[in-house]
């Protein structure tokens, strides 16, 4: 009888969490098909016609960046490694201050749809837009990678699907799903994508912080008593050391992945083309702050929300759900509704799962859109092509982005299929390690250095770029540890997992130096268009 | 002529007046709005509009208030050694052309990259373009935006992210100190964590409040500016 009650109320969870996937993916799918009547140019398709207004364009950036890592991976770390988990919601919100006052506004006035038009303002536009074309693919391939692993374990595992076959599915499922928002609604369906996704993403962030205070009687402190009793560790879950204490390596790692996490999201294409889709640079400040009050708030509440679960729930039932923590979220709302079996357990479960589901949805899409706008409009329209060729025009350029938007589709489907082992805070890891040592050096040098050269240029994103790929093949990551890529053989030599305090050095290193080496100095009219332009706003698109 | 010095602006000269950047900021702050200023209107009109009362802005030339005796410095810094004419530009052109001697100027063309930039069929921006941004450049207003922007900009960078580091690389080498407790269960740590969060709050609300005071009406004013003088 009991086991006959729970197995019913097992299969009704599931039931209302996959109609209410369903409806996820047919608002989603109305949204792209209503989008994609209206977007016929270029513009429409790689900046949505740049007509949102600063908070649409504030909840779209939150909602690129608020992904299923934050949503569903760090409130999993606060609740099995308490304080360590707290670092990294402060790494991805500080990061904001070098986006609102180092790129936005500079770059929304420099450039029109990629990193590459920026640079390419001061400089030879065919070797800078290979080498930033090139980077921007690796960042957004690595990035999307992790958001379709974790789609796949997590729609898996919420769905009570728990076989590789059905993680498959899933995942080219999903890959199929962005495909069509990119090709079909471009950037104005992916951002009216994203904002739905932030709203629903907030309010239920809101419902289940606001029920796990009242829980407590809105005693915070002795919901952290709570915690730090479920947790297992005591008072040491209150302090920092859990996960990242012990060997001086360790500790070091740390270091490098709270710079990589703080300059890399100045780096992320999908999150610069945003600035694309506001009107003007003022706009694009405006939209920052947005982006920094509700990521901020949302932060705030994962903690709770991580408290929270390691209270109600305990760490050991989290970790025998999912040994990296990341469905700590979804057990929560079950307890909090109610507990197993309960309808009121099985409705806040579905609810959570079916946001966890819209959150990977939007931000593969947002990806996917990035990628594609770098090949069309960097590589093949531009650096591919010899001088006295003609420039394509913009509607072939948009029908090569369609084009692009499908293989890359396709190829992070394949390459997520050979991935699923591969650890999704990693992968999320990699790409603001590449971000920062590839993106940011060549972006604030053009920005800010007027001798910078286009040989300088490259060099910055070859020489952050080559060493963080490198790296990361000699680390631990791949082989000679058991949770190794390649648990069997041992060829590394790096000992730190997160090539960042490495790397990023590297790119700046190496911009330096590919400048004093020039042949030639740089171009003064180009530095005083970029300088003008950037602080002006003058001849901005 | 290549190097022709850019006109002055009839009105821009009438608009001269002594310069109190004081009052520029003081109004900068109220009742301007920027989605009112449409890039058709001539020159910097839409947004001194916008600052001055109705009545004042009808004789623009005779109203040295506000915004507008921002809106005059950069010519004011140009006619300043001489009458605006062409046959006084020569010098000073050339030294804004050339601002280090020795490095490529127009004077040995082959080697910069915009000619390599030519050779590769890239377009250039026309002389007249490139002259008209190194005019504005090398104004004061746009230097009052750069120091502007950099005064408030470099220095909040440098703390906030030394103020990070500080922190993750305290909370991972003193356990001593994050330990200590404060209230409740809430230790150091804890007090540290949330001051970053408030930190890079309080950095946003200064850095847009500076931005809003020091720069956007300057920066606005140029940018139609330039724009009229590119056309």
């Amino acid at each position: 009888m009991d086991t006959a009650a729970a197995a019913t109320a097992g299969g009704s969870h599931h039931t209302l969490a996959i109609g209410l996937f369903v409806g996820v993916v047919v608002v989603t799918l109305g949204i792209t098909a209503w989008a994609g009547r209206r977007s016929r140019a270029a513009e429409d398709f790689y900046a949505g016609g740049r007509d949102f207004s600063p908070l649409q364009n504030g909840f779209a950036i939150s909602g690129d960046y608020m992904s299923a890592a934050s949503f569903l991976g760090v409130t999993g770390l606060i609740a099995l490694y308490g304080y360590d988990g707290l670092l990294y919601t402060i790494g991805f919100l500080v990061a904001w201050l070098v986006v609102l006052m180092l790129v936005a506004e500079l770059v929304r006035n420099c450039g029109r749809y990629t990193i590459g038009d920026v640079l390419a303002m001061r400089m030879r536009q065919r070797p800078v837009r290979a080498a930033s074309g090139i980077s921007s693919i690796v960042v957004t391939l690595f990035y999307l990678l992790a958001q379709m692993v974790g789609a796949g374990s997590l729609v898996s595992l919420l769905l009570g699907l728990d076989s590789g076959q059905a993680r498959g599915w899933t995942i080219v499922g999903v890959g199929a799903l962005m495909v069509v928002y990119v090709t079909v609604g471009g950037m104005k369906a992916t951002t009216w994508i994203q904002i739905v996704k932030c709203v629903l993403l907030l309010s239920g962030t809101l419902l289940l912080c606001v029920l796990v205070v009242v829980r407590f009687h809105g005693d915070l402190g002795s919901l952290a008593r709570s915690a730090a009793s479920g947790s297992g560790f005591g008072d040491a879950y209150l302090s920092p050391g859990l996960k990242y204490g012990g060997s001086a390596t360790n500790r070091l790692d740390f270091v490098s992945l709270g710079i990589a996490l703080v300059l890399g999201t100045g780096g992320l294409p999908h999150i610069l083309a945003r600035f694309y889709t506001v009107p003007t640079a003022r706009a694009a400040r405006r939209s920052a702050m947005w982006a920094i009050g509700l990521v901020g708030s949302f932060y705030l509440m994962t903690i709770v929300l991580g408290l929270g679960a390691s209270a109600l729930v305990g760490a050991s039932t989290i970790r025998s759900s999912n040994e990296a923590g990341n469905t700590a979220v979804p057990l929560l709302s079950e307890v909090l509704g109610g507990g197993s079996g309960s309808n009121g357990g099985a409705v806040l479960f579905a609810l959570t799962s079916a946001v966890a589901f819209a959150t990977i949805l939007a931000v593969v899409a947002g990806l996917t859109l990035a990628s594609s706008a770098s090949f069309a409009h960097d590589l093949w329209a531009r650096a591919f092509r010899h001088q006295d060729e003609e420039q394509p025009t913009e509607h072939q350029e948009v029908v090569v982005a369609r084009i692009a938007a499908v293989v890359i589709g396709v190829v992070a489907i394949v390459l997520s299929l050979f991935a699923q082992k591969l650890n999704v805070a990693f992968l999320v890891g990699i790409a603001f390690a590449v971000a920062a040592s590839a993106n940011l050096p060549a972006l604030l040098f053009n920005l800010f250095w007027r001798r910078f050269t286009t040989r300088g240029a490259t060099w910055a994103i070859y020489g952050g770029l080559v060493p963080a790929l490198v790296l990361v093949v000699f680390s631990p990551v791949v082989s000679g540890s058991p949770a190794a890529i390649f648990p069997g053989v041992d060829f590394h030599w790096f000992p730190l997992q997160n090539p960042g305090i490495v790397s990023i050095p590297c790119g700046f290193l190496f911009g330096w130096l590919g400048t004093v080496t020039s042949g030639s100095s740089a171009d003064p009219d180009g530095y005083a268009e970029l300088e003008v332009r950037a602080l002006t706003g003058a001849g901005a698109v | 002529m290549r190097h022709r010095e850019p006109e002055t602006p009839p009105e821009a000269q009438a608009a001269e007046a002594p310069a109190g950047d004081q009052d520029g900021r003081r109004g900068g702050a109220a009742g301007f709005d920027w989605w009112a200023a449409p890039a058709s209107r001539p020159r910097a009109v839409a947004a001194r509009t916008e600052a001055v009362q109705p009545q004042q802005a009808q004789p623009q030339q005779a109203q040295p208030e506000q915004g507008q005796t921002q809106e005059a410095e950069p010519q004011q810094a140009e006619v300043v050694p001489g009458q605006p004419g062409p046959g006084r530009a020569g010098p000073e052109r050339v030294a804004r052309t050339a601002p280090e001697p020795g490095v490529a100027g127009p004077a040995a063309p082959v080697d910069t990259e915009v000619a390599r930039g030519v050779a590769e069929g890239v377009a250039e921006p026309a002389p007249r373009a490139a002259e008209v941004y190194r005019h504005v450049q090398a104004g004061e207003e746009f230097r009052e935006v750069r120091r502007e922007y950099r005064r408030f900009v470099f220095p909040a960078c440098a703390a906030f992210l030394a103020w990070y580091l500080v922190y993750i690389v305290a909370a991972v080498t003193l356990p001593g100190v994050m330990d200590r407790q404060i209230a409740g269960p809430f230790t150091v740590a804890w007090a540290l964590g949330l001051l970053q969060f408030a930190s890079t709050f309080l950095i946003t609300w200064l850095y847009a409040r500076h931005a809003r005071d020091r720069r956007d009406r300057l920066a606005l004013g140029l940018r139609w500016e330039t724009q009229d003088r590119l056309r």
